[in-house]
């Protein structure tokens, strides 16, 4: 079984091999265009599959998206069918990932009244896939028909019993932070019961590592935009420890301003490693700067390790990333701005 | 086989002879610019924006469909020289491929559009409609296109809304199809489609009929544009056949003028007069001068290149015949610095016979000969140079160890004919001798290298490497007394390892080695400063002699490798003979036939790298800097490159 297993993680790391290069991304930069960009990358990159059966002169910023959207979620698919992975439990998490990723937009999307806007932005590739009915999720007009949609899931229990305000509104982080705990507790049970123990090591450490970065993005920008305190900062949380310790991250809460968030940080495991770590640096720098450093393990986790579910969970996050960049490029040609900002924000693996 | 000697020219003239003498510059191809000379005493550089440029990049964009290479060619001189007349002449040229650019363009743009038309209409064949009565619906509104596949599941949010979508065709990624709405609700299904990217065909003006009838009309609309696209493209090449000649004439005459006027940025300025400064060949000097001369104003004045000050002089190698081709392999590693060692020589030599120990085999030398003749013959390229030597060197060592195309016996009659019994190595046979004579293959290569950097450097008057360096005196005598103390042993006759020969040939030149940047500093006359205290200076010194004493060790093993390939070499073609024993005999000869191509090209390609890595490694780190500048002289470069 171990050895049919290290099929998925070379043919994972063949497939990484053909990542866009800064090369790739130079080009792309140079694009003055959305239609050229697509060109580009129906031409020169491993999206030309994907981009194929498109008419790449006429196509939507919108519509680029979604099936760059669509062929991550394909390549998922197809690396989980290659050895039967997706008869494993473990495998569903970027499926269980996308719904409550699904279930969030809609609650952003009820809150903000703009109902119909949602339906253009859910991933139409989950329709026949997601375990509860997309579309009636769709037309949900409040929370309780929400809930309503999600009743035979998993997640119904999770957020049933937050409640919406005085106008309606869903409080949105609690949310977040509940159905994000859901997901790593999930992960973490899975990978626990599925698989033996040096897997089973090497998994939950990637997942903690993944925990330890949402945390400390999440409560840099807490502190940064609403002053967070301490309370705030611990509430909204996950309560998940990697690398970073309970009482490190708690440390990192405590302090006074993001100042000296950025400054307590750097004494850590974390800090150490981010090169460019400046506790005067703008908010996008940082949040750059930790996805650069959790980019990097990622890929070191791919190119070392031995296990399918390393090996995937973190291919599909560094693939994330690259879709991630792309999307940023596509806005930034489509409003004109400068090389320099868009090199800011890639993350070039 | 040393470096060719320099002069050091200074030229000063009046600027309206500059471009003059910048073209005697040129013309004398033995000059050598400087780039690097520094603004001083109110001289300055000439900078400015090249006026040649745009005229340059206007004719190397010239829309030629490719017909059209830039590259050297002669023209005549006078017809070319009025830059005017030049540019009235491609002006006209210009404006006529402009025409027959847009021209064709426009074509190209309405074959594309009808080819579109007819592609979209393609999906509507299985509509057996009346566009006519279709577009004269005035309550309901149709809209064709294609709706992607991950949308149209979507549309089931959209139940309650007043239109329908009818799809007719479904090509995996898209549904083509038709959706209708009430006049007054269009817009609304028009934004809700849009969101969804629906495409929406162009379907033309003049379809009046069902898809199938107007989609044999568009093609023979279609045929139509081709067959004038066809002959435009075909008036446009006479045309462009026709000028070309002139085309690249006006070329090379604007990128002549264009580079010339680059080499002004290598010009001082002071008030009227101009400074030039560069290099050139010693035994060129009086001619470069005496065409200098023939420019009224210019005065030239030539000194020893020694005489540069702070200017790097530019290093030709002076190379025989036969090691010139090796230049390949030293200009790879670096040129040596001006008053250096030319290693050529040295490589051309240990390189080729090294080679031949390393790959001997009569047939395959002589083949690889031979190929590497037509490839500097058809090419060039100095490899095949190279390939030529190394191959005769290989082909007689194949004829000491008795193979030709791996076959062991082949040569038998030969020896016995010169009166040998048998082959004068044989390889499997003689191991210790082989790897023995490896080693001191290497030995002899490290002290010549010892001895060539100990000469390098008294020349440099660096007397701490030439006396106490490990590859300097104290070097050698170390190097050389343990070895023939080991080989003394070996034989078995007795040891020279008494007391007073390790003291004196052992042990002191490793205290000399530890001692070396002092007792430098003493020799020459300096002052020494200890940096870092006493405790540092001992045991870093105590760790660099620690790896003197290893690095001895590992760089004479290294030149194991070359007994190691014969072996290797002999196993591999043994693997070929075995194997094509094996096959039937007829289809034999085709596998030693393969069998020795493939061992030709893949061990030769190693035994070339390896060897390659044993000068670079063994030899060059010995003595060689290789920061030395190559002379170039100043020239037009014909490229369609411009900054």
């Amino acid at each position: 079984m171990k050895a049919s297993k290290n099929a998925t993680v070379a043919k994972v790391r063949a497939i990484y091999g053909k990542r866009l290069k800064e090369n790739d991304y130079n080009e792309l930069f140079l694009k003055k265009k959305v239609i050229e960009a697509a060109d580009y990358l129906k031409r020169n990159t491993h999206y030309s599959k994907v981009l194929s059966g498109v008419d790449t002169s006429s196509i939507h910023r919108g519509y680029l998206e979604t099936l760059l959207n669509k062929a991550y979620f394909d390549e998922y698919e197809r690396i989980c069918k290659f050895q039967q992975l997706n008869e494993e439990p473990f495998y569903n998490f970027l499926l269980i990932k996308e719904e409550l990723s699904e279930l969030l937009k809609a609650i952003l999307y009820l809150n903000n009244d703009r109902k119909d806007a949602y339906i253009e932005s859910m991933h139409g590739f989950l329709i026949k896939k997601s375990s509860f009915n997309l579309i009636e999720l769709a037309k949900a007009e409040n929370f309780n028909q929400l809930l309503r949609v999600i009743k035979n899931t998993p997640y119904y229990n999770i957020i049933k019993n937050i409640k919406p305000d005085e106008n309606g509104n869903i409080p949105y982080t609690k949310c977040e932070v509940a159905l994000r705990t859901y997901y790593l507790k999930w992960l973490l049970k899975t990978a626990e019961e599925q698989f033996d123990s040096t897997a089973k090591d090497a998994i939950l450490q990637q997942i903690k590592l993944q925990a330890d970065f949402i945390n400390i993005v999440n409560s840099y920008r807490l502190k940064k935009y609403f002053a967070g305190d301490f309370q705030t900062l611990k509430d909204f949380s996950l309560p998940f420890y990697g690398r970073l310790s309970q009482a490190k991250q708690y440390e990192l809460y405590e302090s006074d301003t993001p100042e000296e968030f950025l400054r307590r940080l750097s004494r850590t495991v974390y800090g150490r490693l981010m090169e460019n770590l400046d506790e005067n640096m703008e908010s996008g720098r940082f949040e750059t700067e930790v996805e650069k450093l959790q980019c990097s393990m990622a890929k070191r986790a791919l190119l070392l390790t031995d296990n399918a579910a390393v090996s995937l969970f973190s291919y599909m996050y560094l693939t994330e990333v690259e879709i991630n960049n792309i999307i940023s490029i596509v806005e930034c040609i489509r409003y004109g701005k400068p090389v320099s900002y868009m090199q800011s924000l890639v993350i070039m693996q | 086989m040393s470096i060719e000697k320099m002069d050091y020219i200074n030229i000063v003239g009046f600027m309206d002879e500059l471009d003059r003498t910048l073209e005697k510059c040129i013309e004398s191809q033995c000059f050598h610019i400087s780039k690097s000379v520094e603004e001083q005493d109110g001289m300055k550089r000439l900078e400015g924006e090249n006026p040649y440029k745009e005229l340059l990049k206007d004719i190397i964009s010239a829309d030629t469909g490719g017909l059209v290479e830039f590259s050297e060619i002669r023209y005549d001189e006078k017809k070319y020289y009025d830059l005017e007349k030049l540019k009235l002449d491609f002006s006209q040229m210009s404006q006529k491929l402009d025409a027959y650019s847009r021209e064709t363009g426009e074509l190209t743009e309405k074959l594309a559009e009808r080819k579109q038309a007819y592609q979209q209409l393609a999906h509507l064949k299985g509509l057996q409609l009346d566009m006519a009565q279709l577009f004269k619906c005035s309550h309901i509104k149709p809209r064709f296109g294609r709706l992607p596949n991950e949308s149209a599941q979507k549309l089931s949010y959209y139940e309650d809304k007043s239109f329908i979508f009818i799809p007719y065709d479904d090509d995996g990624n898209y549904k083509w199809g038709i959706y209708f709405a009430p006049a007054d609700s269009i817009a609304e299904a028009d934004r809700i489609f849009k969101s969804l990217y629906f495409e929406k065909i162009w379907i033309p003006n003049f379809v009046s009929d069902t898809p199938e009838n107007e989609s044999l009309k568009l093609e023979k609309e279609i045929a139509v544009l081709e067959e004038s696209l066809k002959k435009k493209i075909e008036e446009r090449n006479g045309y462009i056949l026709e000028i070309q000649d002139n085309l690249k004439c006006c070329f090379c005459r604007v990128k002549y003028l264009y580079d010339l006027y680059e080499l002004r940025k290598c010009v001082l300025v002071y008030k009227d007069k101009f400074y030039l400064t560069g290099f050139v060949p010693h035994t060129k000097s009086d001619e470069f001068t005496e065409l200098c001369n023939t420019v009224r104003s210019v005065s030239v004045v030539s000194k020893p290149a020694e005489n540069s000050e702070k200017l790097k002089v530019p290093v030709k190698l002076k190379n025989s015949r036969f090691s010139r081709p090796f230049s390949m392999f030293v200009e790879m590693y670096g040129l040596p610095s001006y008053g250096g060692f030319n290693p050529t020589t040295l490589v051309a030599i240990t390189y080729t016979i090294m080679f031949g120990i390393m790959f001997g085999d009569l047939g395959q030398g002589l083949l690889i000969s031979l190929i590497g003749f037509f490839v500097y013959k058809k090419s060039g390229n100095k490899l095949g140079a190279i390939l030529q030597r190394v191959g005769i060197s290989s082909a007689f060592f194949g004829l000491l160890y008795g193979s030709v195309f791996g076959f062991e016996d082949l040569l038998d009659p030969l020896y016995k004919a010169i009166g040998l019994s048998h082959k004068p190595i044989e390889v499997m046979d003689s191991t210790m001798m082989i790897l023995l004579g490896a080693i001191c293959i290497g030995v002899v290569i490290i002290l010549i290298s010892i001895i060539i950097n100990i000469f390098i450097s008294l020349r440099h008057r660096d007397f701490s490497a030439a006396f106490f360096g490990n590859n300097g005196v104290a070097g050698l005598v170390f190097f050389g007394a343990l070895l023939a103390g080991i080989a003394v042993m070996m034989t078995g006759e007795g040891s020279l390892f008494t007391v007073p020969y390790v003291l004196g040939l052992i042990v002191l030149p490793l205290i000399l080695m530890f001692f070396r940047e002092p007792l430098g500093c003493w020799l020459s006359g300096k002052k020494y400063h200890l940096e870092g205290g006493i405790g540092d200076f001992i045991a870093s010194n105590f760790f660099e002699v620690f790896e003197f004493i290893l690095g001895y060790a590992t760089n004479t093993l290294s030149f194991v490798r070359i007994g190691g390939f014969i072996f290797s070499h002999a196993g591999m073609m043994s693997v070929v003979m075995l194997l094509s024993e094996s096959f039937s005999v007829g289809a034999s000869p085709i596998v030693i036939v393969l069998g020795n191509l493939f061992v030709m090209g893949m061990e030769g390609l190693i035994v070339g790298i390896q060897v390659l890595r044993l000068e670079f490694y063994e030899v060059f780190s010995r003595f060689y800097d290789g920061d030395g500048v190559a002379f170039e002289p100043v020239k037009v470069n014909y490229d369609v490159n411009v900054d």
